[in-house]
């Protein structure tokens, strides 16, 4: 025991070795942060034991002094950290301590235990103000390509690490466009770039994908995870709403790098802007997308003030709905602070509609007038003439109802108001002009075009009290609105009036002070660029969450995320970079390089890019930004059993390739491919989808129509444009996976192609259907067979690895 | 996160296996698909730690925690002092999820209780098909979990550990014993009601590998969509397609080593499989009137508790290795009397049919069902905070019921005794560790040993805790 110890001392010495002595504030408190407090604080001291207190570390626990200074040897913490009985080990409640971090331990125990200090909440690294680093000494100066780099390649060569090389021109070319546009390049756009000799070629090809408008779009739906974007209410009633004007917003802003603090501020408060426009109005539909219940309002506002926590700050403020947050340092009443400023605001129609279909509307509704107020004549007529047509009617009985009759038969005095207003109404339905009339007020409000809406921030003030254990019917003691006063103040006079009051908090939320967004979201950039976040609880900086193996990393692209302010400008720093442009192949990455950014990540496409990947391949992906959301096909049953009804009218023609973001969104019930492929959890701010690898994705691509549609397409295309076996699987190559085909792969797809051609062959119907709507003309020289071959190819196209891949 | 490569990954279940020389081989493993020329390698027998009792596990699990005291943990004392505040020496230990009265009062049950079956079991009038079959059944009146919250505690229950990220129960026994079935994924998820609140995670693989997730089955329309080949593939192209598929990925595979493309291949054999395989394990058609009527079926076609109970027992018969069934919702702190009696009829019927179809079919003695929420409720009343609107319990953790059929299990054996209001065990407290340990033992896999290296370390279903309780089993 005392062997081992001594080997992870001297480990531990060398592992530091690196740097200059033990500092109890950079090396030991994150530690502690991160694998001790947890059990060892304030209102829950384990074993008697309080790490965050100096004099308590230096007293111990239960089992006594737990620290001898400058004897790491005989120090129990070490002992109980480095223990092989399983029920003594510490940390209990988190990952074991590494060589390295036990080393650390253990050299500033040798050192002394120098810096030792109380500890509060607010120390954690996340909420320090956010530095601007300085570069590290690195060897290799030749691999950076950028900063990041520098920061990068200091902690890889600290760990004896080298990056991956550089991918290839195409795979890079292919990754740029998948991650930047979510599409594939076509075969055209890598022979332009293969042939690009420039020095600066990638970066031109980088500047150009950015200003594609296709960029919006991919990065426009990171944000609808966010926004919690649907195009119906949630709940068990789940009704449609009208709000993709907001997402149309989403994708103007990314396309036009409008300045990130004010795509904040106006998705924050924009309706309340003293330079108030119908954009910025819109805009403030970010949190209308919020589920929403009539009879609990207060839950919607409740997901405003997480979402705001989760999407911007990284917090998990939910956790002080009820109480105090257990480990972060908000208040429950600073909780409902918070909520003040959304507690005076509603979601409400804005009126769009053009100036035509505000006419049309208009046309409609004179029409509807005049008919309604000729109606309105016909029953004060009938009202007035009643007994005499009483009269009329019992002149003549036969044919009448019998229930009528005896209405009739009351003598008029004795008519109660209800017998007359069914004689009314009687009367009403023999008038033969009444019933034109009538008929054609019906058609007129069948004819009437609906208005252009969209769900925008209205305010509508109201006073805030705070939720007695989270119960809104439980009031307790009123409170104003207000931000955590851990984090930096908001100015001091966002309550002087209320239409500056959410603007304020916009603006608090992307100030430079503001520790925690700038990191919050250039993490989650970074996360889809690298496939893995350099703070992996992307939706939580908390003081649960250790400092990142790479903070400085983090601070420093914070730093460029504040001084640019630009969606385009971070995303083109780190496409940039050589971290981003290493290679994904497996062999290049080590264990130790996981959390180091050693090499890059290859992942599954998200279901939005799947398909679209599938379509655009097939030439059948429509390229229209915005409007309305489409109805592409889906399997019957996924509307059935709601508890109300909702109507799937799918879309033909161009609506059904449209991009996957246009999909309609049925909050509860969305497309299979949605559930199946990981989409985002539709019920809050998904800050992170999940990347599951299961066989139902396999039964997806192989049999859901619209990869089949893509795939018989796609055989359409390579027969029209090659004539040659030969060529036309290269040319499948080029164009699905966007390189040469070998010749292992040619020979498995041409057997494939003999043995389809087999079983077509004798089966015309079978041929027929397999090609679809998909068909040559008859003049073409292919036979239906033959065709069906190539469909049978193209989906084994499609459903390779490599094809739904992004490497 | 980091995962091994599927060759790291066999290596060290070698030599997982190699280390266990106490080795069984008692399992079979049929091999269907030789005839398809799909998914031809050789899958060898698991190799247990010990003699096993149970082949597969079906856990119904009771989402939002069912209350123990109205159904099945009678407590003549708690109601002889319904309305009595709950004494000091309890309240300074409890911190109740919701209740914010200084002073909570006791609260009996009005659901009347009797003795069931020759073992005697108690069971209340809410349960009348439960009571029935008591004599298969072994109750743990004492399980204890740790977690308030609903969304950790049920990770708790479902990953041994309270917050994300770890090996679902059903990942780690596939880890252990592999699966049985070739033709459908061998660890399945049904879903009815409200789903759990920590969503996937429950039932995900965490770093072991990807083919190790629970595949949920859609719990809108059919559960297992595109089983049909396109229009025109007949089986024989499809197979010919899926080969081709498989051919050029095991390619890519050799020239880059990535676990993920591993399972993606393993995924198309299964997919291929599971055309022709789940068709029929969905098609309700064959069976009869009489076992529908067993579970309370009244349309097959329409998604519920029940159904899902009968898709169970057709999973374990194809081999499925572990099923899970989630329902809700149990989470009664206010109405719960108005709401407690639906919630059961809803489910008792085909929670005791499930028991009594595996029985009548054999496949009970193989099968360890286990039904529970993911804690308890409180023996006091929890008021609600809207006028007019009747009592409700809150949470607890420390002491609440949970029912054991099948797989080795002592029938009709009532373990664990719980103190006069049923705050406490008395006896035979049950860590929700400790439940994961019997139910890998059960399986014959010793919780100790049943480990995976990750990122440096030997993680275990049971994290450091766990003791196996013998006394659950019959020998």
């Amino acid at each position: 025991m005392r062997y081992l110890l001594a080997i992870c001392i001297v480990a531990g010495v060398q592992l530091a070795a690196h740097g200059q002595s033990v500092s109890f504030d950079r090396d030991v408190l994150p530690l502690l942060q991160a694998k001790c407090f947890r059990c060892h604080n304030g209102q829950r001291a384990e074993g008697g034991l309080r790490l965050d207190r100096r004099d308590s570390v230096l007293k111990g626990g239960d089992s006594g002094r737990i620290l001898i200074s400058g004897n790491a040897a005989d120090s129990l913490l070490l002992e109980r950290i480095k223990s092989s009985d399983e029920s003594l080990r510490m940390p209990q409640e988190a990952a074991q301590l590494s060589a390295a971090e036990t080393g650390t331990i253990a050299r500033w125990i040798e050192q002394g235990i120098r810096g030792l200090r109380d500890v509060k909440q607010t120390e954690h690294w996340a909420f320090q103000p956010i530095r601007t680093p300085s570069l590290p000494t690195i060897k290799d100066s030749t691999w950076p390509r950028n900063a990041i780099d520098v920061f990068v390649l200091a902690r890889m060569e600290q760990a004896g690490l080298k990056p991956a090389p550089r991918a290839s021109r195409v795979q890079l070319l292919r990754r740029l466009f998948f991650d930047l546009l979510g599409v594939p390049p076509t075969i055209r756009e890598v022979e332009d770039f293969e042939s690009d000799e420039s020095e600066n070629a990638y970066q031109q090809l980088v500047d150009r994908l950015l200003s594609d408008p296709r960029f919006g779009e991919r990065w426009g739906r990171h944000w609808l995870d966010l926004a919690r974007y649907a195009d119906s209410a949630g709940y068990e009633a789940d009704l449609p709403r009208k709000i993709w004007h907001y997402r149309d917003w989403v994708i103007r802003a990314f396309n036009q790098d409008k300045p990130i603090t004010d795509f904040v501020v106006e998705q924050i408060g924009g309706d309340l802007l003293p330079e108030v426009t119908r954009e910025t109005r819109i805009a403030s539909g970010f949190h209308c997308n919020a589920m929403l219940d009539g009879g609990v309002r207060e839950q919607a506002v409740l997901d405003r003030v997480n979402s705001t926590g989760a999407v911007f700050l990284g917090l998990t403020l939910e956790c002080a709905q009820c109480h105090d947050h257990k480990t972060d340092p908000v208040t429950q009443k600073e909780y409902y602070q918070l909520y003040a400023f959304f507690h005076g605001a509603s979601a409400v129609e804005f009126d769009l509609s053009s100036p035509e279909l505000k006419s049309r509307i208009a046309g409609v509704d004179e029409q509807l007038q005049t008919c309604n107020q000729r109606l309105a004549e016909i029953d004060a007529k009938i009202k007035e003439h009643l007994n005499s047509l009483v009269a009329a009617a019992l002149q003549d009985p036969d044919g009448i109802d019998a229930a009528i009759l005896t209405l009739l038969k009351i003598p008029a005095p004795q008519r109660s108001e209800a017998d007359v207003a069914q004689l009314e109404s009687y009367f009403q339905s023999k008038d033969s002009q009444r019933k034109q009339l009538a008929a054609r007020r019906d058609e007129l409000q069948k004819q009437r075009p609906d208005s252009d809406t969209t769900l925008v921030f209205a305010q509508d003030n109201r006073p805030t009290h705070i939720f007695v254990r989270g119960n809104p019917r439980q009031l307790g003691e009123q409170v104003q609105s207000g931000t955590p006063s851990f984090l930096p103040p908001i100015q001091s006079d966002h309550q002087a009036s209320e239409a500056s009051n959410r603007v304020a908090l916009g603006q608090w939320l992307v100030a430079h002070e503001n520790p925690l967004f700038a990191r919050v979201m250039i993490n989650r950039i970074w996360m889809r660029l690298l496939g893995n976040a350099i703070v992996e609880s992307e939706n939580d900086f908390g003081v649960q969450t250790a400092r990142p193996i790479h903070w400085m990393l983090l601070d420093h692209l914070a730093t460029v995320l504040q001084q640019e302010d630009s969606f385009k400008g971070v995303i083109r720093s780190i496409v940039n970079s050589a971290v981003y442009q290493q290679s994904s192949h497996f062999k290049f990455r080590t264990s130790d390089g996981d959390g180091l950014f050693q090499g890059q990540r290859r992942f599954r496409l998200e279901v939005e890019a799947l398909r679209d990947n599938a379509l655009a391949v097939s030439g059948l992906l429509e390229n229209e930004i915005g409007g309305p959301s489409v109805f592409p096909p889906q399997p019957s049953g996924v509307l059935d059993f709601r508890a109300t009804p909702a109507t799937w009218t799918e879309s033909q023609g161009a609506d059904r390739y449209r991009r996957g973001m246009y999909t309609y969104i049925w909050r509860l019930t969305p497309h299979p491919l949605t559930s199946i492929f990981d989409g985002p959890d539709l019920t809050t701010s998904c800050t992170r989808r999940t990347r599951s690898n299961v066989a139902l994705q396999s039964l997806a691509l192989l049999n859901d129509p619209i990869f089949v549609e893509a795939a018989q397409a796609l055989a359409q295309r390579v027969l029209l444009v090659h004539d040659s076996t030969e060529d036309r699987l290269a040319w499948l190559f080029s164009t699905a996976l966007n390189r040469n085909i070998r010749e292992d792969e040619q020979q498995i797809l041409e057997q494939l192609l003999t043995e389809q051609r087999l079983i077509f062959q004798h089966d015309a119907t079978a041929a027929s259907l397999a090609v679809g709507k998909f068909a040559l003309q008859q003049e073409h020289t292919v036979s239906l067979h033959e065709q069906a071959a190539w469909v049978a190819v193209c989906r084994t196209m499609m459903n390779l690895d490599e094809f739904i891949m992004r490497e | 996160m980091m995962k091994r490569t599927m060759t790291e990954f066999m290596n060290h279940r070698r030599q997982f296996f190699k280390e266990n020389a106490l080795a069984v081989a008692s399992l079979a493993w049929p091999s269907m698909l030789a005839a398809e020329g799909l998914g031809d390698e050789t899958v060898s027998a698991p190799k247990l730690h010990h003699q096993p009792t149970a082949k597969n596990v079906i856990f119904m699990c009771q989402i939002g925690a069912p209350s123990q005291f109205d159904l099945f943990d009678p407590k003549p004392v708690l109601n002889q002092r319904d309305g009595e505040e709950l004494p000091q020496s309890f309240l300074d230990r409890v911190e109740f999820a919701q209740i914010k009265e200084a002073k909570p009062r006791l609260m009996g049950t009005p659901y009347k209780f009797t003795q069931h079956g020759e073992s005697g079991q108690w069971v209340s009038e809410l349960m009348p098909y439960t009571a029935g079959i008591v004599d298969d059944l072994a109750f743990v009146h004492t399980c204890q979990a740790e977690d308030q919250n609903h969304m950790f505690a049920e990770l708790h229950m479902n990953t041994g550990w309270r917050r994300f990220g770890r090996p679902s129960l059903g990942s780690w026994v596939l880890y252990g014993l592999g699966s049985e079935s070739k033709n459908l994924p061998g660890f399945m998820v049904l879903r009815s009601g409200m789903h759990p609140r920590s969503k996937g995670a429950n039932f995900g693989h965490g770093f072991l590998p990807g083919t190790m997730q629970g595949t949920p089955l859609q719990t809108n329309g059919p559960p297992i969509l595109n089983l049909k080949s396109p229009d025109g593939f007949s089986r024989e192209s499809q197979a010919a397609t899926v080969r081709a598929v498989n051919e050029l990925n095991r390619l890519k595979q050799r020239e880059n080593p990535d676990p993920d493309i591993e399972t993606r291949i393993a995924n198309y054999e299964l997919a291929f499989r599971m055309q022709s395989s789940a068709p029929e394990l969905l098609d309700l058609s064959g069976e009869t009137q009489e076992t529908l009527a067993l579970y309370g079926i009244k349309d097959p076609g329409q998604p519920s508790y029940a159904r899902n109970c009968l898709l169970a027992r057709r999973l374990v018969q194809r081999g499925v290795r572990f099923v899970e069934l989630f329902h809700g919702d149990w989470d009664h702190h206010t109405s719960i009397y108005q709401r407690l009696p639906g919630e059961c009829q809803t489910t008792d019927q085909a929670s005791a049919a499930l028991v009594l179809d595996l029985k009548r079919l054999g496949l009970l003695k193989d099968t360890l069902v286990i039904w529970g929420g993911e804690f308890g409720r409180s023996s006091v009343a929890q008021k609600s905070q809207k006028p007019g609107e009747p009592v409700g319990r809150d949470h607890h953790v420390e002491a609440f019921t949970m029912w054991f059929a099948g797989g080795g299990v002592s029938q009709g054996k009532s373990i664990g005794e719980t103190d006069d209001i049923g705050f406490d065990a008395t006896t035979d407290r049950w860590h929700i560790h400790d439940l994961h340990a019997t139910m890998l033992h059960a399986l014959g896999l010793d919780h100790k040993r049943l480990t995976y290296r990750h990122q440096g370390r030997d993680y275990r279903l049971t994290d450091v805790h766990g003791n196996v309780k013998r006394e659950l089993f019959a020998s």
